[in-house]
């Protein structure tokens, strides 16, 4: 506790040293040419510096602090022809005001700046392959979680709730994740299981989703093996806006007779409601409220859930600024595990009947922000995320706490125009209270350096290197190097090569270490010794413009792992987690975009194979799907838009599974079908997901969501 | 206009293809029976559930199918297990203790269709419509077996040839000396065959166990006395077992080691 003290003390000085700063501003507004109307997530940098921002949801913009100089603005959004505003005079302490219209057009090229990797960047100049969600694309899929959301990602696939990039996690029960969550750049995962809480923050708080696939423990350490999902969250906006969703619907009959459980209309509903505003001169604000509860489409499948968040944003002076945010959610579902049997594939077993969890999440950070001067920019980052879960089970009763605290600063230093450092340190520590995993503590401390700069004109490299140093409270203690390296090559305006290699790691959560106790019958035994499960992974892709309207991106990768972290059950029902597989995961994937007709028609092809072996035993990795694709095609016709959504996932061999290998086991294919009316501030949709009601099933005995319908109310004042 | 078409009528057939695949379906194949209860049922009884196994003994816990659990209040219960299509080497009745976790050893009855007590009856579902009938199973509460701290530990010593198809070798306790079927035997874990010499600790109920010994499982046979490849014997070479008495269920018997040959049964030629 006494070193999160001090860091809030630093964070303080920060503050109270930066208060001093003056000079001049650039604000004004981004409009579409041919409607007027302001354009909401258009990003504006600064050419050459590390300044940047984003116009809010009025098409507004603001950007402080800046040089008394002549400044180049570069402004770009996708599905709009870019705009660069030269020479740009800036005098201290004097604020130039600018109306930019932007003029849509068919794809130029997709402009999409992301943060993921600690820094705004194009896409383009990554050298990883990165998905990317963006605000259009939540808004026209309509989902109330981010892991519905993903499911739709090229390359992502979900076994139960733990997500897979191009098959990095495969199946694990929920302790631990080879990929790695972050809120706004800020790692947020629970200190005791080490997964995803996918239930914290709901969609309609998110602004864009940013997925990073392959290693990124070159810049994020543990966890980030596989890839890194970084949420950016709604921005609290000068301008005050609120908007109100709600959205309703049940669930059809199951396609058989043997599968209907009640006679009961099984439903849910989903109030968001989110309002910003400025208060006085220096803070916008953000508050957002949720409540989802549905009844289940299976026994003990209901939910209620309560979620809130605020973000408060601080100018503090030109040059800094203070970012306060939480999210919290509260909530209780049911619990189950397994069917009954494939006979009655909605029910639980009876002695389950009536299993239930408790749970609430709270996490809260700070972040201070500030430019010393037009070349360096520094960061300050103070985080806490608690995670508590109670079962309330027919054979067991537990519960868990667990406490993270975090701590990081980082620097970017235009080193010169075609040359920037970052680099910085991390800290984090862990305390659990838990019936499972008893009562521990650990310790990450970290330092990291990335230097991106471009070689010649169109030639971009970056190199990076992290350590990570972890110990355990039992005296367990290891550390990791991290390095990275990646090249991208503009060969062409329509052409981008990009070649990355870097390893990554994952440390053992507590749950894999010390969980202990019988579960559904199972006896859970310790292994305190587990070590880090280590990785290195390749790409070579490519970034083309096939025709006008036709964009195409392609990779080929390969992951190695060692010492894989796995479930083995034994003969005597007992299930320990052992660094057990050397393993590597090859593959290909394709992504395909198109838009035509005036941009009204639009279709995304991704497609996903991939070559999971477990190395040692010369078998397929357990719980990979071998092939992946998604398929979406939209149409906009004046104010309706239609949208169709396709999900496939290759069913899993009997030796890609550790359970049951003799169930029935299908390919997963699901089709959703949306239409959408827009009144001008209002929105009406209808959707339908599960369209064919195909059943299937991710984990064993766990049938996914049947066919569907929902309706959706939105309004923005 | 044509290349249109053909965009469309492609895409109208894999919509199609989609739609005509609904998936997974409810089982409808599986075996069925009744299953009689000998005994008073034990208190602290959580669970009785039918066990089926597609290798006997099972050595991977994915050989394992668990029905569900078997109504308690009864005693004879008529029991269906719905189950995908596989051939079945064993099916059996598996007791779960209160507060214990699951011991698919834990056996107290099997589907034993002929009067050999050492030969389960295969079960087999051939297609998604077969239900197999009369699966009918005595389940003897007598032989439930509670978790215990008692254990008795040595080492086993092979001297011989192993024949090419073995698997495992299985230690068993019998407190018969001619044990008449599987269940009058408790078993450990299979350890993988080959080896020359292997420490063992088996969990063992208290009792006093005049047969103490090991069963070679190969791919295909039958595990019955003929299975047998050695057994304890305080003195060296002797024909006949010695008891392992284990008095109470903390006790930790050591030093009960036993020399065996993997190619010769000794009770082949006297059975």
């Amino acid at each position: 506790m006494r070193t999160i003290a001090v860091l809030f003390l630093l964070v303080a000085c920060f503050v109270a040293t930066s208060s001093a700063n003056t000079g001049s501003a650039i604000s004004g507004k981004i409009t579409d040419s041919e409607t007027g109307e302001g354009l909401p997530g258009v990003n504006i940098l600064l050419v050459g510096t590390v300044l940047g921002t984003t116009s809010d949801v009025n098409g507004e913009f603001r950007m402080g602090g800046l040089p008394t100089s002549r400044v180049d603005l570069r402004i770009t959004m996708m599905g709009y022809k870019q705009v660069v505003k030269k020479d740009i005079e800036l005098k201290a302490g004097e604020t130039v005001r600018l109306s930019i219209a932007m003029q849509s057009t068919v794809l130029e090229s997709p402009e999409i700046l992301i943060t993921a990797n600690k820094r705004r960047q194009n896409i383009q100049d990554s050298p990883n392959s990165i998905g990317v969600l963006t605000a259009r694309d939540l808004a026209a899929k309509n989902q109330v979680y981010l892991d519905d959301l993903l499911g739709y990602a090229s390359g992502v696939n979900f076994v139960g709730s733990q997500i897979n990039i191009r098959g990095s996690s495969g199946y694990n029960y929920g302790a631990g994740s080879r990929v790695l969550y972050l809120i706004d750049g800020v790692p947020v995962m629970p200190g005791d299981s080490g997964d995803i809480k996918w239930d914290l923050v709901p969609a309609s708080q998110v602004e864009q989703i940013e997925i990073i696939k392959g290693a990124g423990s070159a810049l994020y350490g543990s966890n980030a093996m596989g890839g890194v999902v970084n949420i950016i969250t709604k921005k609290a906006t000068a301008r005050p806006a609120t908007q109100i969703r709600y959205s309703a619907g049940f669930y059809d009959k199951p396609a058989y007779e043997e599968w209907r459980w009640t006679d009961r209309l099984l439903h849910f509903d989903n109030l968001d409601l989110d309002h910003t505003r400025m208060i006085g001169s220096s803070l916008n604000l953000f508050a957002s409220f949720g409540r989802h509860q549905s009844t289940g489409y299976f026994q003990n499948g209901h939910y209620q859930r309560w979620n809130a968040a605020a973000k408060l944003f601080w100018r503090l002076t030109a040059t800094a600024n203070l970012t306060l945010s939480t999210q919290y959610e509260q909530g209780d579902r049911g619990a189950a595990l397994l069917w009954r049997s494939q006979r009655y594939a909605l029910q639980v077993p009876p002695q389950a009947i009536g299993d239930y969890v408790e749970s609430d999440k709270f996490n809260a950070t700070a972040i201070y922000k500030q430019a010393l001067n037009r070349k360096l920019g520094i960061k300050t980052r103070v985080s806490y995320f608690r995670n508590f879960w109670e079962n309330f089970f027919h054979d067991n009763q537990s519960h868990s706490t667990a406490h993270r605290f975090g701590f990081e600063f980082q620097a970017d230093h235009q080193i010169s125009e075609n040359n920037v450092l970052t680099f910085g340190s991390e800290e984090s520590w862990d305390h659990v209270i838990s019936q499972l995993v008893g009562t521990h503590d650990q310790t990450v401390l970290s330092v990291y350096a990335q230097n991106e700069r471009r070689l010649v004109d169109e030639l971009h490299l970056t190199v990076g290197v992290r350590f990570d140093h972890h110990t355990v409270d039992i005296g367990f203690a290891d550390g990791e190097w991290s390095p990275k390296f990646g090249l991208v090559w503009h060969t062409a305006p329509q052409l981008s090569l990009r070649l990355s290699t870097g390893r990554g790691f994952r440390a053992a959560s507590m749950s894999e270490r010390f969980s202990e106790g019988i579960y559904s019958g199972l006896r859970l035994v310790p292994n305190p010794e587990l070590k880090s499960e280590t990785a290195w992974s390749h790409e070579f892709g490519a970034n083309l413009r096939l025709a006008p309207h036709l964009f195409a991106d392609m990779a080929v990768f390969a992951n190695d792992y060692w010492d894989l972290i796995e479930p083995e059950p034994d003969t005597d029902q007992t299930i320990q987690f052992i660094n057990l597989t050397r393993a590597r995961i090859a593959g290909a994937e394709v992504t395909l975009k198109w838009n035509g007709w005036k941009n009204r028609l639009g279709a995304d092809l991704g497609y996903t194979f991939l070559y999971p072996r477990d190395l040692d035993r010369q078998t397929w990795l357990a719980y990979r799907s071998r092939r992946l694709l998604t398929a979406s095609a939209s149409l906009t016709l004046a104010a309706i838009e239609t949208g169709i959504d396709y999900r496939y996932a290759a069913k899993l061999d009997r030796e890609a599974v550790k359970l049951y290998p003799n169930d029935d086991r299908v390919d997963q294919q699901v089709v959703d079908l949306r239409l959408t009316l827009n009144l001008a501030a209002h929105q009406i949709t209808a959707q339908v997901k599960n369209l064919f009601n195909h059943n299937h099933t991710q984990v064993e005995r766990t049938l996914l969501p049947i066919r569907h319908f929902m309706l959706t109310v939105g309004t923005r004042f | 206009m044509v290349r249109f078409l053909s965009v469309l009528a492609l895409l109208l057939a894999a919509v199609l293809s989609i739609a005509c695949d609904s998936g997974l379906e409810p089982t409808r194949s599986g075996f069925r029976g009744r299953i009689t209860f000998v005994g008073e049922k034990p208190a602290d009884t959580d669970q009785v559930i039918v066990v089926a196994a597609t290798r006997f003994p099972p050595t991977q816990i994915d050989e394992i199918f668990l029905g569900e659990p078997l109504p308690l209040d009864r005693e004879t219960v008529d029991y269906t297990v719905y189950s995908p299509i596989t051939d079945y080497a064993a099916i059996g009745v598996v007791w779960k203790q209160q507060n214990q976790p699951w011991d698919v050893t834990n056996i107290i009855g099997i589907y034993l269709p002929t009067s050999n007590g050492f030969v389960p009856g295969r079960v087999s579902i051939a297609d998604r419509q077969t239900m197999v009938d009369s699966v009918d199973i005595q389940a003897h509460y007598s032989k439930v077996k509670r978790a215990v701290d008692s254990s008795v530990s040595g080492r086993l010593r092979a001297s011989g040839q192993w024949p090419s198809d073995s698997e495992s070798l299985l230690i068993f306790a019998s407190t018969e000396l001619i044990p008449s079927g599987l269940l009058d035997l408790q078993f450990g874990a299979p350890i993988p065959a080959p080896f020359d010499s292997i420490d063992y600790r088996l969990t063992i109920q208290p009792g006093t166990y005049r047969l103490f010994g090991v069963l070679l499982i190969r791919i295909g046979q039958p595990l019955d006395v003929s299975a047998i490849r050695g057994f304890y014997s305080r003195t060296a070479g002797s024909p006949f077992p010695s008891s392992v008495v284990v008095p109470t269920d903390t006790s930790r018997i050591t030093g009960i080691d036993i020399a065996f040959d993997p190619s010769k049964a000794p009770f082949t030629a006297s059975h």
